[in-house]
């Protein structure tokens, strides 16, 4: 990922964090008469569904191999909806840098919530693309805590196991790192 | 062990740890009871605000007089023909004290009538100094009757459901058994069924 491409999820990530969360005022029961028509109330959560910005940092690290084990940075962005407050598809990049991989990822998450905790669990598929060799499909189970600091943002540590399936081998990478999540 | 396996195992045990712990209704906040909060598709205070702000606006609007100044009333039976356990105590307490907040109606104690003839008995047991003592052959007679009826209807297909309540008060003159006023509210909700959980 080059500089111009960072600022550019960065600015975005921005002016989406600075419009106004749809939470919609409930109505009230002591107005005019008819003045509750259309109006709901769920003093719980926010809308049914939001957007949300992942942008992540931590470590990627290769399995031993027959170079031996290889560890690397690992920072990328996870853009995703959620629904019912549990659900969630999210797409993903994330770039390994000493072994110079890009991952591109689509899957879904499943929350519990436990206030102020937040546990998840995630399965995403996505193309393992180096910049020296060919691309290859994989896998990426994971997990993760975040904990809530407000509606709009939580902090969180997640897991990832890739399994990447190349022509001859299995090849597999655990990702650990940090993410700031912001809700829309 | 290898690191990744160490990790799962940890981010596991911690995900099963929050799931298996006891949870309890610990974390509250004082709510304004006017505003709406429709948590699940039952009768709610909020439905009961609604039928006796317009009930207490229709009846304060009419001129109906008393025999004696204002009218007299008396709280009658309020039937809840719905399936559901609906409070209504509730609603007739809210609709009475409003009125007579209004300054337009004066309200007969019915509920209070055992307590009274009790306490008439004790005065008049030579307890009480016989100046003081309230007997009974004073009490004011009630003029017109207040009574209500709650019906619901419930329409339900696939994720959708729409319930539908309504409530009809009316006075009646005591004397004449005529109505003299009537009034009725409608109430429509509309329900998505939706995920609570995984």
């Amino acid at each position: 990922m080059n500089a111009s491409s960072f600022t550019i999820i960065v600015i975005i990530c921005a002016a989406l964090f600075c419009t106004p969360l749809d939470a919609g005022e409930p109505g009230r029961t002591d107005g005019p008469e008819g003045s509750e028509l259309g109006r709901g109330g769920y003093p719980f959560g926010g809308p049914d569904g939001r957007f949300y910005v992942n942008p992540a940092f931590g470590s990627g690290r290769f399995d031993q191999t027959a170079t031996g084990n290889r560890s690397g940075l690992l920072y990328g962005v996870d853009l995703g909806y959620e629904r019912y407050g549990w659900l969630a598809i999210e797409g993903g990049y994330a770039y390994v840098s000493d072994s110079e991989l890009s991952i591109y990822s689509l899957g879904s998450r499943m929350d519990y919530n436990a206030d102020p905790f937040v546990y998840y669990v995630t399965t995403h598929a996505g193309l393992y693309k180096p910049v020296k060799g060919q691309s290859n499909f994989g896998l990426a189970p994971g997990a993760g805590i975040d904990v809530i600091l407000n509606d709009r943002i939580r902090i969180g540590l997640n897991y990832k196991r890739d399994f990447i399936f190349a022509d001859e081998s299995t090849r597999n990478i655990d990702r650990v790192f940090a993410g700031l999540k912001f809700y829309f | 062990m290898k690191p990744g396996i160490c990790i799962t195992l940890a981010v596991v045990l911690a995900f099963a740890a929050g799931c298996v712990g006891p949870r309890a209704f610990t974390k509250g906040t004082y709510e304004d009871p006017n505003a709406i909060a429709l948590l699940d598709d039952r009768f709610s205070e909020n439905d009961m605000q609604l039928i006796a702000k317009k009930m207490i606006e229709s009846m304060a609007a009419t001129n109906i007089a008393g025999s004696n100044g204002l009218p007299v009333v008396m709280v009658g039976k309020m039937r809840n023909r719905t399936s559901e356990h609906v409070d209504m105590t509730m609603l007739s307490n809210k609709v009475r004290t409003q009125l007579i907040r209004s300054g337009k109606f004066r309200f007969a104690d019915v509920e209070s009538r055992g307590e009274i003839a009790e306490e008439y008995e004790y005065q008049q047991s030579g307890y009480v100094d016989p100046a003081q003592a309230r007997g009974p052959g004073s009490q004011t007679g009630a003029e017109y009757l207040l009574t209500a009826t709650l019906t619901a209807n419930v329409q339900e297909v696939g994720k959708d459901k729409l319930i539908y309540y309504k409530a009809t008060f009316k006075l009646t003159n005591l004397l004449t058994s005529e109505i003299v006023w009537t009034d009725e509210k409608e109430i429509r909700k509309a329900y998505k069924k939706r995920h609570i959980g995984f």
